[in-house]
């Protein structure tokens, strides 16, 4: 297989996943009880006015025609108008969209730049007190509740510290605590992964052969281990992408930080169709992408997996 | 003058609260430009004393007596830092399974030019000194082969890669543990005819650590033979292999065909069938060879560890040669 076809494989799966996506939130959204118009005209409003309401948006028609419907939409990247705003979702999403990835990547950044190092220290200084914490943190963020942790941080920080603001934007202060909470519970596989990784590769022959070599231990940590233990922390940040896009959802809601997860939430509750389907569409697309350049990542890394490469 | 001299080397493998010995009281000493063949069954030792003798041993394998003294400087004294003065200029190593032995990540050239410029070549004279290598192990064309990956290279053109690696600052003593076990037959007559030209060639000293009495033979000047842990022969390879005199080697060497002419098979006993391992636990009182050895005398073999004796030139620890002191 060539690269080409390589890529042209992987740009298909990303565009049946995303397809994919789309259809099941639509049947699943519609399924819920609850009806956007009634919720929009009010408890007193007239059965006329939302008759009215209904055809506006479309959902009077049977389910398979709006469902076409829609998707010739998305192919002409409109995405509808909200029912709830009356603005454009299109717009309403890209301007919320920089404060969620702004949150996400400070998460990211955190927890690779911890937990990567924090994983192979704890294999190169194995039951160390470095390992010790090592292993509470992985614990700790596997176990603790998002939500929880927010609170408890802003309970802390907040309330009884007042260093931190408990929510909102402005200042760069504004993230922090946002940006821990969401990065504990994808730092923790980082943590686990690199240090296990370590762990084996150290006790790789050819990092043996490395050390025989008279290379310094500086060389051979940084140059034969650390590269090696990158390949499957890698994996492990590409499948975290998800849960981080998950934790951002409830993170914005605690945190009152205006992003696309804050969006979904609210737009759930007033059952605004076209906004959920829209956020949620451009959340998609962005995880598939995402995850199609974690694949090219490999081929930097790891030349076994650079494909034609194999013959001389 | 001795190269290499190891005096008393014990040392166990520690795990937890367990101990088990690998290596009793190994003694014996190695000349410049010396060949010497290791030879013995799996779990005598061997490997535990390739991976002392060039400090590579983990941490569960503990030295728990004796010297390896490198032109009389005890390597066991040096911490890891002072020793990486030594690796790889002193003293080189070859590992058993060439799969292993190589970084997947990095051109094979590079794995040969950073042993050159840890210790002091330029970028430039390490390239040019790499393809010299490459030429010198036998790999064809040097400049292509420099930036191939190990995945895609075949188990011996690996092997001669470590090769490569090893011979690279002409080291003094070179520690091959098995460089030919995880080879197929016909590899791993050409991988012992090179190393042996290579080694000739630069005057280097070799340990060569092997299961296959039959290889010792062709690349060795000297033989030491190991039974759990300890030394049971040394001497000239010709004499030990002509005429055996531990018991032990006496049954190795009648389990290998050496003249295809003669076509001796192996013997399959309940002695060379079972393993060793459910002795090393037992504190052994007197020979370690003594469960398995047809010549014991009761009273004496089983009863007090046998001292070594000088017998024509070759040290043997056995109570039979006890009287020819």
């Amino acid at each position: 297989m060539t690269f080409f076809k390589f890529l042209i494989y992987r740009i298909v799966g990303i565009f049946v996943t995303v397809v994919t996506i789309i259809a099941f939130l639509f049947l699943l959204l519609r399924s819920i009880p609850g009806d956007p118009a009634r919720l929009l005209a009010g408890f007193d409003a007239t059965p006329e006015v939302i008759e009215q309401i209904r055809m506006k948006y479309g959902l009077n028609k049977p389910l398979h025609e709006q469902l076409i419907t829609y998707f010739l939409n998305v192919i002409r990247l409109d995405l509808g108008i909200s029912i709830r705003t009356d603005t454009p979702v299109v717009s309403e999403v890209l301007s919320r969209l920089p404060n969620t990835l702004t949150l996400s990547f400070a998460s990211l950044a955190i927890a690779v730049t911890i937990g990567l190092p924090l994983g192979a220290i704890a294999a190169v200084k194995k039951d160390s007190f470095v390992d010790l914490i090592a292993t509470a943190l992985v614990t700790l963020g596997t176990a603790i509740p998002t939500f929880w942790l927010g609170l408890m941080l802003i309970l802390f920080f907040s309330v009884y510290l007042r260093v931190l603001p408990a929510g909102g934007t402005g200042t760069p202060t504004h993230i922090v605590l946002p940006a821990v909470t969401l990065s504990l519970p994808v730092m923790a596989p980082i943590i686990k992964t690199s240090r296990y990784a370590t762990l084996e590769i150290l006790s790789q022959d050819f990092v043996k052969l490395a050390k025989a070599k008279g290379l310094s231990n500086g060389v051979v940590l940084f140059k034969h281990v650390l590269r090696n233990t990158l390949i499957p922390v890698v994996t492990v940040v590409g499948l975290q992408l998800g849960n981080l896009m998950r934790g951002a959802v409830i993170t914005e809601t605690v945190f009152a930080w205006p992003g696309v997860g804050k969006l979904v939430v609210d737009a759930i509750f007033a059952r605004d169709y076209p906004m959920v389907q829209g956020a949620i569409f451009i959340l998609a697309l962005l995880y598939a992408s995402i995850n199609f350049l974690v694949d090219l990542t490999y081929v930097v890394i790891d030349p076994r997996t650079r494909v034609g490469g194999g013959q001389s | 003058m001795s190269l290499l001299q190891v005096k008393d080397l014990t040392a166990s493998y520690v795990i937890g609260r367990h101990k088990v010995r690998v290596l009793d009281e190994v003694t014996f000493d190695l000349k410049p430009s010396e060949k010497m063949a290791v030879v013995g069954e799996s779990g005598s030792g061997k490997s535990s004393l390739a991976l002392i003798l060039a400090r590579l041993n983990n941490k569960a394998l503990i030295v728990e007596r004796g010297e390896v003294l490198y032109k009389g400087l005890n390597l066991l004294n040096l911490k890891e830092s002072e020793l990486t003065k030594f690796r790889g200029v002193d003293i080189a190593v070859i590992l058993q399974n060439p799969s292993t032995a190589l970084n997947p990540l990095y051109p094979i050239g590079d794995q040969i030019s950073e042993a050159l410029r840890a210790h002091g070549y330029s970028r430039n004279e390490a390239f040019r000194e790499a393809l010299k290598l490459l030429e010198r192990v036998g790999l064809s064309e040097p400049a292509k082969a420099y930036r191939k990956y190990p995945h895609q290279l075949s188990g011996g053109q690996k092997q001669r890669v470590a090769i490569a690696i090893a011979i690279a600052l002409k080291p003094k003593l070179l520690i091959a543990d098995e460089p030919t076990s995880a080879l197929d037959v016909s590899t791993q007559a050409q991988i012992i005819a090179l190393l042996k030209k290579l080694v000739e060639e630069d005057g280097t000293s070799m340990i060569f650590i092997t299961h296959d009495i039959g290889v010792a033979y062709d690349i060795s000047d000297k033989i030491l033979v190991m039974f759990n842990g300890n030394v049971v022969e040394v001497g000239l390879t010709k004499e030990v292999v002509k005429k055996p005199l531990h018991p032990y080697t006496k049954h190795l060497i009648s389990s290998a065909i050496l003249n295809p002419a003669e076509n001796r098979l192996l013997e399959v006993t309940p002695e060379n069938t079972r393993s060793n391992n459910g002795l090393k636990n037992k504190l052994v009182v007197g020979c370690p060879y003594v469960f398995r050895c047809p010549y014991k005398v009761e009273g004496l073999c089983n009863v007090s560890k046998p001292g070594n004796f000088l017998i024509d030139g070759r040290i043997v620890s056995c109570h039979l040669y006890g009287g020819r002191k």
